[in-house]
């Protein structure tokens, strides 16, 4: 396909008209509020701007819905790593690293490399969709059940990268992630199991509802063991919030290497922002001259993840806008806005309407502008959120939890699957039980097993995994990762050891 | 199962740890998952089952439920296996749980309007000391609290939230 200057400028002159760029700002500040409020997130966003888009230009509606995205997926890190509650999902691996760091009174320096890292990601995969689109699309498309199962062992390895001082714990609770994930409907039979004859457990166990009770209920019951007058107060740095050019060109291979990873997993349907900040994680871990500060307030812990997690925005607008295809649910909202302006996703579309694609393009560079400036702008004032006293702050932050998750499908069972999970989260941590893998396991499990179990029914047999070119790349990788890990893990317990002789 | 001695942490939080190397609390854990496993198994000879499919909705389950056995009693039999001791459970800390779970249980019945402030405002009272003024903020924030959420979810969001007993 030939690309005509023309219509790439006029693309251009239409998202920098003055009322699209309202738009674009207010999608993002929209955007941004959303996804910081527990439960909501970009999809629901999105879904709610369609019908007021109806009466727009193909081009302004779109360019609204893209900025909606962008400030969706960026929001949920700043809860995550102020007060350990991720906004969305994709947030869940910036708290490992977030949340010690704003507890050492790096809360700023935290939120400015996530900011950074959330641009970075967001660029990346812009890049990725207006250079290599068609041919990541036609590579998506190679992807049976073999090279999928071999992805999510892959991904699996990250375990190794969040498992903390004990492998054999990170295991018990990925594998209890597992289990959970195994309640309610099977992804390959649409039958019950482990329901229990409960109603309300034929739905399964949301990952939301889990998520944050393991990391924000868990985190309150832990603080309100603490006397009031006792509770330390956070002392945060305001200096530094911008990362330095020095800090950015040090970290310039984690923001690429994550950004590729999440571009990568964005493009396969159903993977979405969580997986892809936990392997991106995983990878910067096992890269990481310091692997011991990973967990417990390693900046480049927070660039990974909300590298690559911003990174899954380009990559399922390539698998959506070149075969039609939604890779996550925001994805298969906006699919929705692109046909309700008379817009057909798939090739016809780089055809027919080159100038709502260049649209969207330019949008989605334009919105991850809009979002680092305004969260620089505000950053200040979202740090401040530390210093509200806790009798302030933790009432009215459990209420908008319950809500939040009452509101993912107006059901009382999910607020009380949150406070279990609270309850569960609490207990574990207090066992020395890593959370992380759980979490893992809850996102990944049916994943693997619907992939796992499709490819045994079609081949009878686990040779694909190992006769396949890609998922053999993929089952020798992770075998790489894993024999990475267990040297990181042995030399880490070295140094222990010689800090502890010395 | 040697009885926990306590120290004081860093923050100031009494805070019970065990003795490193006498507890060996992985064991019980272990002893725990072990039992939970067998439970678990027992219920997946409920699944129903298909002549055309070979592998069947209880094959992952079980698989899983292997792992973990396994992991058990190796977590049995080497006792500790993380050298960390575990950190000790303060009644205070169920405190939010059982009050969610009373939320939970009461949010159909009495409604978002009613239940709400009146949570906000005993959860601010139990996290201070109690004082007219902490009474009054407690109160202030119970509603200022409700009415942004409500702004939030319901304005916002066109999300209806239980009405209860105002219905």
């Amino acid at each position: 396909m030939s690309i005509d200057p023309h219509i790439i400028l006029s693309a251009l002159d239409s998202v920098l008209q003055p009322w699209n760029l309202v738009f674009l700002v207010l999608g993002v500040v929209g955007g941004l509020l959303v996804g910081i409020v527990p439960g909501l997130g970009p999809t629901l966003a999105v879904a709610l701007l369609i019908p007021v888009t109806f009466t727009m230009p193909p081009e302004a509606g779109l360019s609204l819905l893209i900025a909606v995205y962008v400030g969706g997926m960026s929001g949920g890190f700043v809860t995550a790593i102020l007060i350990r509650m991720p906004g969305t999902p994709a947030s869940m691996a910036t708290l490992l690293d977030g949340f010690p760091m704003a507890r050492k009174g790096k809360a700023g320096q935290a939120i400015g490399n996530a900011i950074v890292a959330n641009f970075a990601g967001t660029i990346i995969s812009a890049v990725c969709l207006v250079t290599f689109a068609p041919i990541l699309a036609a590579f998506a498309l190679k992807f049976h059940f073999a090279e999928y199962t071999a992805v999510c062992i892959f991904a699996m390895t990250a375990v190794a990268a969040v498992a903390g001082s004990s492998a054999t714990r990170g295991i018990v609770t990925a594998v209890l992630g597992m289990l959970v994930a195994c309640i309610g409907l099977t992804p390959v039979d649409g039958l019950p199991r482990f329901d229990f004859g409960i109603p309300s457990m034929e739905g399964g166990i949301g990952l939301l509802p889990a998520l944050i009770g393991m990391f924000a209920v868990s985190q309150m019951m832990k603080d309100s063991a603490i006397q009031t007058e006792k509770m330390p107060q956070p002392v945060s740095e305001m200096q530094g919030i911008l990362p330095g050019l020095r800090e950015i060109g040090r970290n310039a291979f984690n923001y690429v290497r994550s950004g590729l990873i999440g571009t990568w997993v964005g493009v396969m349907p159903a993977m979405g922002g969580g997986p892809a900040a936990l392997i991106a994680y995983a990878q910067a871990r096992n890269a990481s001259k310091h692997p011991e500060r990973f967990g417990t307030g390693a900046v480049e812990g927070v660039i990974a993840s909300e590298t690559a997690n911003n990174a899954t925005i380009g990559g399922g607008l390539i698998i959506a806008l070149t075969l039609g295809i939604p890779g996550d649910p925001t994805s298969a909202v906006l699919l929705g806005g692109l046909m309700i302006h008379g817009l057909q996703p798939g090739p016809q579309l780089f055809l027919n309407n080159p100038e709502v694609l260049y649209g969207i393009y330019f949008s989605l560079f334009f919105s991850s502008f809009i979002m680092m400036l305004v969260l620089f702008l505000s950053v200040r004032m979202l740090v401040k959120v530390i210093y509200i006293p806790r009798y302030y702050l933790q009432p009215v932050l459990i209420a908008l939890c319950i809500v939040g998750v009452y509101s993912l499908n107006n059901r009382v069972f999910d607020v009380g699957v949150m406070m279990c999970f609270g309850l569960i989260g609490y207990v574990l941590e207090r066992f020395r039980y890593p959370l992380p893998p759980m979490v893992l396991g809850i996102v990944l499990g049916p994943l693997v097993e619907a992939n796992f179990r499709k490819m045994l029914a079609a081949e009878d047999s686990l040779m694909p995994l190992f006769t396949k070119p890609i998922a053999v790349t993929f089952i020798v990788l992770s075998v790489l990762s894993l024999i990475w890990a267990s040297r990181l893990r042995r030399r880490m317990g070295a140094d222990v050891e010689a800090g502890d002789a010395s | 199962m040697t009885e926990p001695h306590r120290t004081m942490a860093n923050d100031g939080a009494a805070a019970e740890t065990a003795k490193p190397g006498v507890v060996k609390f992985d064991r019980w854990v272990g002893i725990f998952f072990l039992v939970v496993c067998a439970g678990l198994f027992y219920e997946t000879f409920f699944f129903r089952t298909f002549d055309w499919d070979p592998v069947g909705m209880a094959f992952w389950p079980r698989v899983l439920l292997g792992v973990l056995a396994v992991v058990s009693v190796w977590h049995i039999v080497a006792g500790n296996a993380g050298g960390q001791p575990m950190e000790a459970f303060t009644r205070r800390a169920f405190v939010p749980f059982i009050g969610g779970m009373a939320y939970v249980l009461l949010l159909d019945p009495l409604g978002f309007f009613i239940l709400t402030p009146i949570a906000i405002l005993l959860y601010s009272l139990w996290l201070r000391p109690f004082s007219g003024k902490a009474l009054l903020t407690a109160a202030c924030l119970g509603i200022a609290g409700t009415a942004v959420i409500y702004l939030i979810f319901e304005f916002g969001m066109n999300i209806y939230l239980p009405r209860g007993i105002l219905e």
